[in-house]
Formats: structure tokens, C-alpha cells, sequence
């Protein structure tokens, strides 16, 4: 009751899709669009699993004392405040708004942004031709950081070229061999849930 | 640009901006102050933002207004899955879960074949049409690095000595140039993003900008 | 003293970034972008639209990619707007629906668009692919019956007008993306099964990734990072904030290349001397 009738729901739940997406009558049993709303609106109800979660985590630690507490005590303020302001007013409401696009957006991008110094630093310490592997890598690489670029062109006619060749054919190749193999794994994954031989999502060891 | 330095909006802007570039200087207690703040923040507009675009509406309009009573089933399977916080009860959570995992494993099986297909068939090389010698090269090298870089992903194969070893020698050289064109690609991103940031501080926020 | 070119302290690295980059935005060179054939097709696409037609825009980025990702939003409302085609925009990422009324605006009103009327903003709603999927059997019902400001879809004729994410009532679909979900989606539950064309704007770092797509025609045309943005604003005679970040982006990417050589350089020299 408690592991076999979840894996019948698994199952038959993703039955559903494939029957509604490979059979005429299925599509026009109208199941699959029912199911798909049910799926919509149980995940929007779900939306609070994350903050009960790190609520639960901050909350410890701030219990505790742990080192950098009051960091927590930031975090729970800006979740409740922010999240009463936004419920109150839509995240489109005067100051909800003001905050995401004067806090929030700026945090965000900024953060983003500052990967841009680690990168070009561990590119200076690690790109050194020590085997002929690494030298491709470093040769295409710089081919297309500077091809991508207007610089490119404008040190050398016809570099921009070589590197849409690159991203073109060698690159295509490699990547397409990337999609296919996740594609089959992600394939191999969706039959052994429906078989019900994947069972990480009801906690335990995963596999059988 | 005529901008405001003590603009309230830039000003706040620009002081989180600067605090989270603090850091390229050494990871410091304003960082951290910043960095919850953002987390807090960013949970909470995604509470705001569901509960005005799905939840009130679909329990105002759809379940009270419109009379659809079977969206109270999926409305009590969602909560449902906050049994997992209930030790003695959080096989409960397994109902949920199990839907959404079974429904997209259903997805997958159903629909990535379409979008799959036509990789593998314009893998193949095709003369036709108004192709020239450079088009109908580039066709064989990318069926060669096709082919090659998948042998390479041939894990249970002994490979040693035989046609397969030597096409995942030449694949790994195939998935190096990839990866090479992924660095390169995601150094030119972060420069860019970097670019972002300074053409606020110098435009939005002092002003210096044309 | 060669070698020690490998070592140099990485706040160095810094400073000369930061230094660059603020430069070249100040006193710009003006370097010339050449527009390549993967924005041009998508351009190209785009402009065959009839006038009344839709262009349905998926937002699934946010303000993390915001200087690569809102110039190409922008162009391609400004484009879209001029050509009177009508826009329908729909978020599977949830600041998407937020940017997309903070973008539209300013180009709505340059070219005197309604809200509800030229543009419909579904906004955003959870689910990921799953409510794409769902839009594609009925709009209405898969968003709530809401637009992203709560506003009920039926109330607008736009949103009277558009009913399904099918062939019937869309003619192309951008979808600008910085990662999952997104394109993939995109391609595997509307543009495949439902025969709608498309196209994609991504971020720089998905390029490599993306280029397949493009190779095998399930993409009508890929506009890549900002220099994808700053194509097509060549293209669309508007220039913007893509074409003035060009010359420091350049820069700053010579500046690594030029650190990466002094690595090697040092690198090479003391391996000579073992």
C-alpha cells in the first residue's frame, strides 16, 4: 500500500501521455488534458516546499547560534516581508516592484557578472599547452572567444569565419553526439520509472 | 544622460552592485548579509507571483465562481506533498511525487522522439541540390565527427586495437574542439555580463555615458 | 624573469579587466559587426510575417542574463511592433512575465501598441514544460485564465483571439533562453509536434550547444549572445544597448586572450630551462 500503489500511480500517470500522444483515440479521450491541468495546478499548491524547507534549515540555525546567524535572521525577514508584500500587491505593485528591480535585478546580475573574474583568472592559470589535448581546447577556444567578438575580424579578415566553421561543423559534431547519448539516457530513465524499476522519487535506495 | 547620482533607484542599484564586487576583494560579512538577503528575496517573489497567477485564480474563479469541483483533487494532491515534513506520515508525499515523476517520464518517452529524429537523420550526408565541394565537405566532417565522438561514448566496448578504438580516438579530438568552442562561448557570456554591470555604473548611475 | 609570467597575482587580472572595459565604454572604437547568417535567417523569418500575425515570444530567462537577454527582447518587440505583428508572450521562468512588461513598454509606446490589443503577456505560470505543453490544447485554461497582472485573458481581444499554441493561430515562436527550461521544450512539445517554426535567442554559453538545432533546420535561426543582438539590431536599423557593448566585450576578451598567451608564454619558457 505504501510502495506499491505509488509505483501504480507512476506508472499510469505516464501511461496517460504516451497513450494520449501515440493513439488517435487517446488524444480524443481529452485524459491527457485533464491530467495535464491536475499537474498544474498540484505543482502551483506545491510552490511553498522549498521555503518550509529553508525555513526549517535558517530557523536551526538561528536557534543555534551557528556561525553567521544573523545572516539567517536577513534571509527569514526579506522571505516573510518581501513574500507578504508581493502576496499583498503582485510582484507588479509599486514597491514589490521597486524592490526586484532596484534590489533584486541588480543582486542578481551582478552576482552573475562576477564570474566573469573568476573565469578569466582560472583561464590565465589553467590553459597551458601541456598535452596536445589541451592545445586543441585552448586553439578552439580562443578562435571563438575572439571570432564571437567583433575583435576577431578586426585583427584578422576572415576570423569571425573560422570560428562559425568551428561552432558549425567539429563543434556540431560533438555536441550532436552529446544530445543523442543524453537523449538515449534520458529515454533509458523514462522506462525504468515506468517499469517502476526507478524508485529515487519515493525515497530509499533508488534503484532495484 | 543626465542621471542622478543620489537617484534613490540607481543609488540602491549601484550600492548592492558595488557590495557584491566587494567580493572579487575577499569574501566579507556585507557579501554575506547581501547574499541571504537574495535568496530571502527571491523565494518570496516566487510565493507572490504563484499565488496571483495560479492559486487565487484557480481557486476564485475556476473551483467557487465557474463550479469546476474536480480541481479540489489536484489542489488537495499538491498538499499533499507537505506529509514529507510529518515523519510518522511522509510515505503520504509519495502520492504527489509519484504523479509528477511518472507524468514527466511520460512526457519524455512521448514527445523527445520528434525533436531526436531529426538529429540523427541530418547526421547523414546528403548530395543534392545546389551543394557546393565546400558544403558537401563540411557534410562528411560532420558525419565523421558524428560518428567518431559517439564511439567515444561506447563505454562497454573493448575498444583497444579495434575500427571502434580508433573512431573514439579521433571522437575524443571531435568533443575537445566542442569543448574548447563551450569555453571559449562561456568566457565571451561572462565578459558581456560583466559589460552589463559597468554600463549601469557608468551610464545609469553617474552618468558618464553618452 | 620569463617564467614569471605565469605567475601573475590574479588581482592584476582584475584591476586590468575592470579598467578595459570601463575604457572602451567611455571612449568607444567603434568596431564594425558583421552580420552573420544564423541571425539573418532568423531576421529574415521574423520579417516574412505577415502584418496581424502572431509571434509568440517565450521568456525563459531572467535578470541574470539581463545584458546579453533584454537587448534581444527589445529588438525584437521593435521589429515585431514596426511590422505590426502582434505579439503573445508566455514565461516558464518566473521573473520572465516581470521583464517582459518593463521591455514592452517603451517599445509599445513608440509605436503606439495596446496592451491586450497588439501584445498579450501571458506572463508567467508554474509548471514549466508541462503548462507549454498545455497551451497547446487551450491558452486559457492551461494559464489560470489570467495574464501575468491577474487580469482575466477573455477580457482582451487579443486574448479572445489566440486560443491554442498551434498552427491555427501562430505563425512563428521566439523563444529567448538561458537554460532549462526552454528551447529544448520548446522543440520538443510545440514546434515539433505542432509544425510551428522557429526560432531561438540564447545566451552566449549555450551557442555551442544550441548549433545542432540550427544544422538540422528545426531552428529557423539562432541569435547568439549580445553580438546575435547587436546583428540584429544592424538588421532592424535599431541600434541599442547590444551595438554599444560590442567594442568593451572585444577588449575584454583580447585582454584574457593576452593573459592566456603571457601564461603559456612563462609556462613554455620554464619548461626550456628544465
Amino acid at each position: 500500500m505504501r510502495k506499491e500503489l505509488p509505483i501504480i500511480v507512476t506508472v499510469l500517470s505516464g501511461l496517460v501521455v504516451i497513450f494520449s500522444r501515440y493513439f488517435h483515440y487517446g488524444m480524443q479521450l481529452g485524459l491527457m488534458d485533464t491530467l495535464d491541468k491536475w499537474y498544474l495546478v498540484s505543482a502551483s499548491f506545491a510552490i511553498l516546499l522549498g521555503v518550509v524547507n529553508m525555513v526549517k534549515i535558517h530557523w536551526g540555525y538561528i536557534r543555534r547560534r551557528k556561525e553567521g546567524w544573523w545572516n539567517s535572521i536577513v534571509l527569514l525577514l526579506c522571505l516573510f516581508g518581501y513574500g507578504a508584500l508581493t502576496v499583498q500587491q503582485t510582484v507588479d505593485g509599486p514597491q514589490a516592484a521597486w524592490i526586484y528591480n532596484n534590489l533584486i535585478t541588480p543582486g542578481d546580475s551582478t552576482m552573475f557578472a562576477l564570474i566573469a573574474f573568476f573565469i578569466s583568472s582560472a583561464a590565465y592559470r589553467a590553459f597551458r599547452v601541456r598535452t596536445k589535448e589541451a592545445t586543441v581546447l585552448l586553439i578552439t577556444a580562443v578562435i571563438v572567444l575572439l571570432g564571437k567578438a567583433p575583435i576577431g575580424d578586426a585583427l584578422i579578415n576572415g576570423w569571425g569565419t573560422l570560428a562559425d566553421w568551428i561552432l558549425k561543423v567539429p563543434n556540431t559534431g560533438g555536441f550532436r553526439a552529446i544530445i543523442i547519448g543524453a537523449a538515449i539516457g534520458a529515454f533509458a530513465t523514462g522506462f525504468r520509472i515506468l517499469l517502476g524499476l526507478e524508485r529515487a522519487h519515493l525515497g530509499g535506495t533508488g534503484t532495484k | 544622460m543626465g542621471a542622478n547620482i543620489f537617484d534613490p533607484a540607481n543609488l540602491t542599484g549601484a550600492i548592492i552592485t558595488l557590495a557584491v564586487l566587494s567580493f572579487l576583494i575577499k569574501d566579507n560579512p556585507v557579501f554575506d548579509l547581501f547574499q541571504h538577503g537574495f535568496v530571502g528575496l527571491y523565494f518570496a517573489y516566487s510565493i507572490g507571483l504563484t499565488y496571483h497567477s495560479y492559486i487565487r485564480p484557480t481557486i476564485v474563479d475556476d473551483i467557487v465562481k465557474k463550479g469546476h469541483y474536480s480541481y479540489v483533487i489536484p489542489v488537495i494532491l499538491g498538499l499533499l506533498v507537505y506529509f514529507m515534513f510529518v515523519p510518522s506520515m511522509n510515505w503520504i508525499a509519495r502520492y504527489p511525487m509519484s504523479f509528477w515523476v511518472g507524468y514527466g517520464a511520460g512526457y519524455i518517452l512521448a514527445f523527445q522522439p520528434g525533436t531526436l529524429m531529426p538529429q540523427i537523420y541530418n547526421t547523414f550526408i546528403r548530395f543534392y541540390g545546389k551543394a557546393t565541394f565546400l558544403d558537401n565537405l563540411n557534410a562528411i566532417l560532420l558525419f565523421i565527427g558524428v560518428i567518431t565522438a559517439l564511439a567515444y561514448f561506447f563505454f562497454t566496448v573493448r575498444k583497444q586495437g579495434t575500427a571502434v578504438g580508433l573512431a573514439a580516438e579521433t571522437g575524443r579530438w571531435v568533443i575537445m574542439i566542442a569543448l574548447g568552442a563551450a569555453f571559449g562561448s562561456t568566457v565571451l557570456y561572462r565578459i558581456t555580463l560583466f559589460v552589463g554591470r559597468m554600463q549601469f555604473l557608468l551610464g545609469d548611475w553617474l552618468g558618464l555615458l553618452k | 624573469m620569463i617564467e614569471r609570467l605565469q605567475s601573475i597575482d590574479r588581482r592584476i587580472i582584475y584591476v586590468l579587466l575592470i579598467l578595459v572595459i570601463a575604457l572602451a565604454l567611455l571612449k568607444p572604437i567603434g568596431l564594425p559587426v558583421k552580420v552573420g547568417p544564423m541571425t539573418k535567417s532568423m531576421y529574415d523569418a521574423v520579417d516574412a510575417l505577415p502584418a496581424g500575425s502572431v509571434l509568440w515570444i517565450g521568456m525563459d530567462f531572467n535578470q541574470s542574463s539581463k545584458a546579453e537577454q533584454y537587448p534581444m527582447l527589445s529588438v525584437i518587440l521593435d521589429h515585431a511592433f514596426r511590422k505590426n505583428v502582434k505579439v503573445v508572450s508566455f514565461a516558464m521562468w518566473p521573473n520572465g512575465g516581470q521583464i517582459f512588461d518593463q521591455l514592452a513598454a517603451p517599445v509599445a509606446k513608440k509605436y503606439n501598441k495596446q496592451d491586450g490589443v497588439d501584445y498579450l503577456n501571458i506572463g508567467y505560470k508554474p509548471g514549466g514544460s508541462v503548462a507549454l505543453r498545455a497551451m497547446v490544447t487551450d491558452i486559457n485554461t492551461a494559464a489560470a485564465g489570467v495574464d501575468q497582472n491577474g487580469k482575466p485573458l477573455a477580457s482582451t481581444p487579443l486574448g479572445q483571439q489566440v486560443k491554442k499554441l498551434s498552427k491555427d493561430y501562430v505563425g512563428f515562436i521566439v523563444d529567448i533562453a538561458a537554460g532549462d527550461p526552454g528551447t529544448t521544450d520548446y522543440l520538443n512539445y510545440v514546434s515539433t509536434p505542432e509544425k510551428i517554426p522557429m526560432a531561438t535567442a540564447v545566451v552566449n554559453v549555450s551557442v555551442p550547444g544550441e548549433m545542432p538545432y540550427v544544422q538540422s533546420g528545426q531552428y529557423k535561426g539562432l541569435m547568439g549572445g549580445l553580438r546575435g543582438a547587436a546583428e540584429y539590431e544592424i538588421l532592424a536599423r535599431a541600434p541599442g544597448k547590444a551595438a554599444s557593448g560590442m567594442d568593451s566585450q572585444s577588449l575584454g576578451a583580447a585582454l584574457i586572450v593576452l593573459f592566456i598567451i603571457f601564461g603559456n608564454v612563462g609556462y613554455l619558457a620554464s619548461r626550456g630551462k628544465k
